[in-house]
């Protein structure tokens, strides 16, 4: 009995494997083959007028390290890394005390952080310069409280690109944690409390230290996107503000440059490559809470 | 022996229910005592008050004379070990017991050479470096006691904390933790609803019953001389045995069949079985009363449908307050 039971089991599992195979098949054809795609291209040249020129080159990667572009990449780290802060800032107490309210008030909190969604982001962003241009909403609220005397021109400016950043990504830190401060034992905290530590104390030695691998993994989900999200540098920095994604962007489609776009996308790969790895060295898994 | 602690009419509600209805204690110095209860009587939530992570609605708690109804749990002078020992998973063995020490700015050597007397006390030496999940249940269980412990409080509180272990490791942890309070000479507030392991351990034992306590006293006082019936068919086998409106608790290993001299009874055998050396008899008396006897020993055995006389000495029948109500239910296990 013991044997077929065994047996069944053996079968099941192949059955099971049958049925995700789909998702291998899918995952192979849309993202691993693009990925070699990419690579390849990134060793091409372009071709005079329209198109690829199929002789082998690393002139794309060489041109990556003048400083122009190493300028690009740094300004998208650079931006990245204050909006994953400020994020930070923000998200985690919101994920924090979402997960510690009754029932109610965490539909409440999740709605509000879910809603946006339900527009599209472009469209979403177009409300932001709305509200930064000139003499827009802020402008004239401001004003109007006295607060400022003339127009602050907002929009177009390197905060502006970070609020947008912090609007596009929030969601996904306050996820992350919130999953992860969810499953957090409260009578852990009580534990705490009952051996000598204050509320302050017994949030940094046990409450932290049990939620910080939402926390991060949302640093992950935030970071990563946003050295990638060309459209909100587009749309609320203007020209002034470059970053990795709006030189690819520029490169594909205005400069018609496909392989040096290819090999621009390949560094960034790499860079997202890196951020995880060192996500893995310190959380100890390669699981983001939260989403995944 | 001096008082330590003390309960004052304390009341608490949660949700509409009340779970607490005035309830007062009085705790010595060095005592072991017990509350006794199932499952919803309120012992948890009593202890809690005692912590401070649960205020009281009305009442006042006093621990060395001083008013602490109102002081926040970490300023109390009391620690806990939790029914589900809450040992903090990212901390080693060594870092949960020195927690305590620690919070309290004490030097790290010093710490270090505590919690080894602590390890040592517990047996646990040479686990300092694991993590808890790498623990078995009774190792965890030692932790979470040497935890608490070494903070070296007034009192401690313990909430079911051998209620996960097997019954055999249940039975030594008993026999140790009674050692480890009489070593310390710590005053101990238990909570179980196994009464056995209450009688076993406790100096005195306090059944609560719906948010009330229904009798406190010593062991030999609850068991021989319950109060009511609740409390009689809590503790031990009794039977409450019902007589011209008044009842009676009779133990079931007191009961006797035929031949013996007290056997005024008609009874029917109406069912019997066997539990480990010994054999549960169950009659029916002439007015449908049930009696239940344990007796060991082959000589007892009685068939189903049988017709004898039973009876019991008139110093085995303990006259009881007639709740109407008797403890039918198993016990809680989690």
């Amino acid at each position: 009995m013991a044997k077929q039971s065994q047996g069944r089991k053996v079968k099941e599992a192949k059955g099971n494997r049958l049925l995700v195979l789909p998702i291998y098949i899918f995952t192979l054809l849309f993202v691993g083959l693009p990925f070699v795609y990419l690579f390849l291209l990134s060793f091409l040249k372009r071709a005079e007028v329209w198109g690829v020129d199929f002789t082998f080159t690393l002139e794309n990667y060489k041109r990556i390290f003048s400083p122009m572009y190493l300028g690009n990449f740094a300004d998208s780290l650079k931006l990245a890394f204050t909006s994953t802060i400020c994020i930070t800032l923000l998200g985690y107490p919101y994920g924090y005390i979402m997960a510690r309210m009754n029932k109610q008030w965490k539909k409440r909190m999740l709605l509000l952080i879910l809603i946006p969604f339900f527009t599209s982001a472009i469209i979403r962003l177009y409300g932001w310069i709305i509200v930064f241009r000139s003499n827009g909403v802020l402008d004239k609220i401001l004003m109007g409280l006295g607060l400022t005397e003339k127009p602050l021109k907002l929009l177009y400016t390197y905060p502006a690109v970070v609020v947008g950043m912090i609007y596009a990504l929030l969601p996904f830190m306050i996820l992350a944690v919130y999953s992860s401060a969810e499953k957090l034992d409260y009578r852990l905290v009580e534990a705490s409390r009952d051996l000598g530590a204050s509320s302050w104390k017994a949030f940094w030695t046990v409450s932290f230290p049990l939620t910080l691998p939402g926390l991060l993994s949302g640093v992950v989900l935030t970071f990563v996107p946003s050295m990638g999200l060309f459209f909100i540098a587009d749309l609320l920095g203007g020209n002034k503000i470059v970053l990795v994604g709006n030189v690819i962007q520029e490169q594909m489609t205005k400069g018609r440059n496909q392989p040096f776009a290819a090999a621009l996308s390949v560094v960034l790969l790499i860079l997202t490559w890196l951020i995880l790895k060192l996500y893995r060295n310190i959380a100890g898994t390669s699981e983001l809470e939260g989403i995944f | 022996m001096s008082e330590i602690l003390r309960l004052e009419k304390i009341h608490k509600t949660f949700d509409d229910t009340e779970v607490l209805k005035g309830i007062d204690l009085s705790v010595a110095q060095g005592e072991f005592i017990t509350l006794l209860g199932a499952s919803g009587c309120g012992k948890t939530t009593t202890l809690r008050i005692i912590a401070g992570l649960e205020m009281a609605d009305e009442g006042k708690v006093w621990l060395d004379g001083r008013d602490i109804t109102e002081m926040v749990p970490n300023k109390r002078n009391v620690n806990t070990v939790f029914q589900n020992y809450a040992l903090f998973p990212h901390m080693s063995v060594e870092e949960n017991i020195g927690y305590g020490m620690r919070l309290r700015g004490v030097a790290k050597s010093e710490i270090k050479e505590q919690v080894e007397q602590m390890l040592q006390l517990v047996q646990l030496e040479g686990f300092e470096k694991r993590r808890p999940d790498q623990l078995s249940g009774g190792q965890r269980q030692r932790v979470a006691i040497a935890r608490a412990v070494i903070n070296q409080p007034r009192v401690l509180l313990l909430d079911e904390p051998l209620g996960a272990l097997d019954l055999k490791l249940r039975r030594q942890m008993q026999l140790e933790l009674k050692k480890l309070q009489k070593q310390l000479g710590m005053t101990f507030i238990y909570i179980t609803h196994d009464q056995e392991e209450a009688i076993n351990m406790s100096d005195r034992i306090a059944v609560m019953r719906e948010g009330r306590f229904e009798q406190i006293g010593t062991p030999n006082e609850i068991y021989y001389e319950p109060k009511t019936s609740y409390v009689a068919s809590f503790v031990g086998d009794a039977n409450i045995y019902r007589e011209s409106g008044k009842a009676y608790a009779v133990r079931a290993e007191n009961v006797l069949m035929d031949g013996e001299a007290v056997c005024i009874h008609e009874a029917k055998v109406v069912e019997k079985s066997f539990a480990g050396g010994q054999l549960r008899i169950v009659f029916e008396l002439t007015d449908g009363q049930r009696i239940t006897a344990n007796r060991y020993g082959i000589d007892a055995d009685r068939s189903v449908g049988e017709e004898i006389k039973i009876g019991w000495k008139p110093e085995a029948a303990v006259e009881v307050a007639d709740e109407k109500e008797e403890y039918h239910g198993e016990t809680e296990s989690r």
